[in-house]
């Protein structure tokens, strides 16, 4: 083919790659936006998606009653601000007090940041040494005592330390043993 | 997790504010600065192109044959050596000695960059070798020979390197530019590649140079807009200097101007009383009042490639304060530049964009392109303006730049004599900037003569340059703007 | 079936995809009759076509990931096509590897989950790599990074940034802050020994914002730049080789038959492009110094023009998107950080390097993720790919047991 006519040809196939280029842009980002949507619309069917279970409070804290049942995801922070994963607003605690990270084969580990403490299940935890909770355990930090609640599906061969005559057995726990009778999770 | 995901977002965020940031970026240097980095000489694939099609004709803005390609390929200029001479620094030339001439900025239009793909396919079916678009200036070649010529006929220029611009100050249509040393772009030898004057510097747009003298139009103009009654403040000016400690400030041949106002001090290019007029504005309001007549800007026009002003940003000692007034310390400027405030001065305080494009025309004789003028910017108000074109007269009839003057013309104009050194040997440079009073004639003139011998000012060796195209505009053009035969 | 594959966006931008790269090669062929140019024509919609659309039912893999990933390897091969052909070929040998290492990757992400990363080895082995071209290599360019195995050469500070991904995110999750930053520092250091400045400061940006991402310490991510900006001064001060660099930048046009011919070159290419390009096939890319790796993004813009530049860039954006957004699902922070990790190093390095070819910044050597010629660059990136896809596979794989625990209940409460 002579020059001259590919010349032709290419200058007039500049337009036809813009075009496609854009068109390729525009579809990726279509893709984009129905992912998302698409997320947004499984993730609102799975309420529970992400969390691993609950922590109740056992007393009566400020501006939070005994039983109110805090979401535990998967890994996260523990602290009395509000971004935090499991806010906790009582004197005592730290804004960010604790990691804590789920672990299939030990249950929930807790670790305080350098300088803090806690207890599970009356042992102190601290930074070089952390704890991990089980099904039922019971978390001490500052005026706070918490119980975590696991879902079903995810206990662990670790088992829970607490003894009944310590504390009474809440109503949380007492469905976590039965994991026929789910309470709604999102209360 | 939950603080972790926030933070995930912002970072992202980041990204992708960098990533905007590339997209305007890249978008405003390509819209900015994209066809000045393509018509650079050194862009392969314009040398590519000129394989393939024939440069297109120059015209002057009268149809005078600039500028054509022969059936060789070869490119051959003005018939006239004297025109060739003349215009070849604001063409350029066939080898590209000259950066951004004609011939090397304009190479869209000359090689036929932006053919439609119609145009490309119709030479396709009819097979005829492709040629570029035609350019029609808007300046006129007789005139540019004419500046050429007035230099070697008096005797304070004759031989003396410099520049000239004549611009229409209505329009901003550059009329008329030429720059010394010049050769002839038919002929160019190895000797004037080695010639130490540079001759393929185009002076009227490149060189930036002290306007000296010429420049309290603009120390005048800050003057009047932000000094409320300086008109009445009288300055005794004697034979003493002004003492800086380090510096002196004397008048030009250590004279005296007695009590002056500002109107006689710029009648009689009164150093010492500019000197303390640019105290008094201060270098804020000097800074502030020069850069709206351009100084400091990224000179961007869209037909020529004009080196920025400068004035100084930082704050000035006191004597380099005091030197502004008279534009030294610092202060440099284009030929090109200074015409252009002289056509503010005329035209009201607005400056135009100076345009060299009169029209394109393709191949195939369709119209791409014609003339438009645009304001450049308003340098100041038009009551500042009005009192500054009263002093620019007054220069001309009973000032330093009375050899400026045409019978049957109201010539307006300011002289200028900078002293600088280049190389380390100290220089002067005469300048004259004016304009034509006339509805029918508006133009305006700069005229820069460099290296003046002892004993010569602006006003002796650059008057009488202006004086001459101004005689020759007079004769030449009918009040229609058109060039009547000779 | 038919409606519901209509509304599949996945296979719509892969129909447009493989239209452009047919009309694309189809007229490089039509300039030259190689029939390596119609073989290709045909091959590249082919394979892009089978892997968008079969690779994800095979393997666990991020659909839209895959499909930029392919369309901006492709979019490398076509214009190291148009410049220079034996390019191509040897890129497209490195385009297999490079997606088999892909796969591994996102295997090695999946396998990982349950076990403990041999993070102290993988240090070594990395810091030991990185030293490795200071004893064997030989300069190019001006920087001592590669070291040459029989024929074929490898840029280990391409292999690290993995290593590096994974080391970093690992003892950013366990807030273990000595072991990172000591590796880190070390890899700085044998960089900055390799005069490998580019991916020094690639390196040191994503070590920062990931240490931002997981700790949230505003003061030190402040303090990091400072200190980023300090070492910046002192390297401008110590180095004459930045210090040119930085004049080249502030004004290339003072030496353009010098120093600042490269940047020039690229400029007037990307100029002379405008918003529609010079047509494909047509022009002179290859009279840009070093087209096919570090300026191959001016030549796309001279090919194409500005318009499609921007399309790339925007390509890069939904990749930096659809990385983030898999990087905020994941669970574990271990799994979030590597994923966004490998975003802020796919899309820093495309911003260091676009950037300075716009001269945007100063012009450093490092290359154009999945377009620029060269095998360890190619297999880095589409590894950077697999880590984050490996990451969506694990969120994917969560998500749909947690479907079932809630299938599974419904199933019981009813």
């Amino acid at each position: 083919m002579s020059a001259e006519f590919y010349q032709v040809l290419s200058l007039a196939m500049r337009y036809w790659f813009a075009l496609l280029g854009i068109l390729i842009v525009l579809r990726s980002f279509y893709w984009l936006h129905k992912d998302r949507r698409a997320r947004h619309r499984r993730l609102r069917r799975l309420p529970d998606a992400g969390l691993i279970g609950e922590m109740v409070v056992l007393s009566d804290l400020e501006g939070m009653p005994a039983q109110t049942a805090l979401a535990v995801p998967y890994e996260g922070i523990l602290g009395s601000v509000r971004g935090c994963d499991i806010p906790l607003p009582a004197p005592g605690i730290q804004a960010r007090h604790l990691d804590f990270w789920y672990d299939s084969r030990q249950g929930l580990m807790i670790r305080p940041r350098k300088n803090r403490y806690c207890t599970v299940d009356g042992e102190e935890a601290s930074f070089r040494h952390p704890l991990a909770m089980g099904h039922g355990s019971i978390l001490q930090l500052g005026p706070a005592a918490l119980r975590l609640r696991l879902f079903a599906g995810l206990e662990t061969e670790y088992h829970a330390r607490f003894q009944d005559d310590v504390l009474p057995p809440t109503e949380a726990m007492h469905y976590g043993v039965q994991p026929g009778k789910e309470p709604d999770h999102e209360s | 997790m939950k603080q972790q995901r926030l933070r995930y977002k912002l970072l992202a965020l980041f990204v992708f504010c960098l990533f905007a940031l590339l997209a305007v970026y890249g978008c405003y240097s390509i819209l900015t600065y994209g066809n000045r980095w393509f018509a650079s000489s050194r862009n392969p694939r314009v040398r590519a192109q000129k394989e393939q099609v024939a440069a297109g004709d120059i015209l002057d803005r009268d149809g005078l044959l600039l500028a054509t390609t022969d059936a060789s390929g070869t490119r051959h200029y003005a018939e006239d050596e004297a025109v060739r001479r003349a215009m070849v620094h604001l063409l350029g030339d066939s080898e590209g000695q000259v950066s951004n001439g004609v011939e090397a900025f304009q190479t869209n239009y000359l090689y036929g960059f932006d053919d439609s793909l119609l145009d490309l396919a119709g030479g396709l079916v009819s097979g005829s070798p492709r040629t570029g678009n035609t350019v029609r200036l808007t300046v006129s070649a007789p005139l540019c020979a004419e500046l050429a010529a007035a230099f070697d006929a008096h005797a304070g220029s004759a031989g003396k390197r410099g520049a000239a611009v004549v611009l229409n100050w209505k329009t901003g249509a550059v009329e008329a530019l030429t720059s010394r040393p010049s050769f002839d772009p038919e002929a160019i030898t190895a000797a004037i590649k080695g010639d130490p004057g540079q001759p393929f510097w185009n002076r009227a747009t490149q060189a930036v140079i002290p306007p000296g003298s010429t420049f309290k139009v603009v120390a005048a103009a800050a003057a009047l807009e932000q000094l409320s009654g300086i008109e009445e403040v009288s300055f005794t000016c004697t034979t003493d200097v002004l003492d800086f400690g380090d510096h002196v400030i004397a008048d030009y041949g250590g004279g005296s101007h007695g009590t002056v106002r500002l109107r006689e001090a710029f009648i009689q290019s009164c150093n010492k009383m500019f000197a303390n007029v640019a105290v008094n504005v201060g270098w804020r309001g000097m800074l502030r009042t020069a850069e709206r007549f351009g100084f400091n800007d990224n000179f961007l026009f869209r037909d020529l490639v004009v080196e920025n002003s400068s004035y100084p940003t930082s704050a000035p000692s006191s004597y380099e304060l005091a030197a502004c007034g008279f534009g030294q310390s610092g202060i440099a400027a284009t030929p090109l530049h200074l015409c252009m405030i002289a056509a503010g001065v005329a035209n009201g305080g607005v400056m135009m964009e100076p345009r060299l494009l009169q029209e394109v025309t393709s191949a195939s004789g369709r119209r791409k392109l014609s003339f438009s003028s645009s304001p450049y910017r308003t340098c100041m108000p038009a009551s500042v303006a009005g009192k500054l074109q009263e002093y620019m007269r007054a220069v001309v009839t009973q000032g330093t730049g009375r050899q400026a003057a045409v019978s049957g013309l109201k010539v307006c104009g300011k002289t200028g004599t900078a002293d600088s050194t280049l190389d380390g040997n100290p220089v002067t440079y005469g300048w004259f900037i004016g304009y034509l009073d006339e509805e029918d004639l508006p133009y305006a003139i700069c005229v820069l003569v460099e290296d003046l011998d002892s004993g010569v000012s602006g006003g002796s060796a650059a008057a009488p340059i202006a004086a001459d195209a101004f005689r020759w505009l007079r004769d030449h053009r009918t009040p229609e703007g058109g060039t009547a035969a000779p | 079936m038919r409606a519901e594959k209509r509304r599949d966006p996945g296979q719509r931008l892969t129909m447009v995809v493989c239209l452009f790269y047919f009309s694309a090669f189809l007229l490089l062929f039509l300039r030259d009759f190689v029939w390596q140019g119609l073989a290709l024509a045909f091959a590249v919609p082919f394979t892009i076509f089978l892997s968008n659309r079969l690779l994800p039912k095979l393997f666990p893999a991020d659909g839209l990931l895959l499909a930029l990933a392919h369309f901006l390897c492709a979019l490398g091969i076509l214009v190291l096509y148009d410049t220079n052909p034996a390019y191509a070929y040897s890129q497209t040998v490195s385009y297999g590897v490079s997606v088999a290492a892909m796969f591994f990757c996102v295997w090695a992400v999946r396998i990982v989950r349950s076990r403990r990363i041999p993070v102290f080895f993988l240090a070594v082995l990395s810091l030991g790599l990185l030293a490795a071209p200071l004893v064997f290599g030989r300069e190019i360019y001006g920087a001592k990074n590669w070291i040459f195995v029989g024929s074929v050469s490898v840029q280990p500070s391409e292999v690290v940034k993995l290593s590096l991904l994974v080391v970093l995110a690992y003892c950013m999750a366990r807030r273990r802050f000595w072991s990172w930053f000591l590796f880190a520092l070390g890899c700085l250091g044998l960089l900055m020994l390799q005069k490998d400045l580019g991916t020094a400061l690639l390196y040191y940006s994503v070590g920062m914002l990931m240490f931002f991402a997981s700790d949230g310490s505003v003061w030190i991510l402040a303090a990091g730049t400072l200190g980023g900006a300090g070492a910046a001064v002192m390297g401008f001060r110590m180095f004459a080789h930045v210090k040119r660099r930085v004049a080249i930048w502030r004004n290339p046009w003072a030496n353009y038959d010098g120093a600042g011919y490269q940047l020039v070159q690229g400029l007037m290419a990307i100029a002379s492009g405008d918003l529609f390009g010079v047509g494909l096939g047509l022009g002179s890319p290859r009279t840009i110094p070093v087209y096919h790796t570090d300026f191959i993004y001016a030549v796309i813009c001279e090919q194409f023009g500005m318009i499609f530049g921007l399309c790339v860039l925007a390509i890069y954006v939904a990749l930096v998107w659809r990385g983030a957004t898999i990087a905020m699902a994941a669970r574990h922070s271990f799994h979030g950080l590597l994923a966004l990790g490998a975003t802020l190093m796919l899309g820093l390095q495309t911003f260091v390097i676009i950037g300075g070819v716009l001269k945007l910044i100063p012009l450093t050597g490092v290359t154009l993720p999945f377009i620029s010629y060269g095998g360890s660059s190619l297999v880095s990136s589409m590894c950077l790919i697999g880590l984050i896809q490996g990451v969506a596979s694990l969120n994917e794989d969560d998500l749909m047991e947690d479907t079932e625990i809630a299938l599974g209940r419904e199933e019981m409460s009813m």
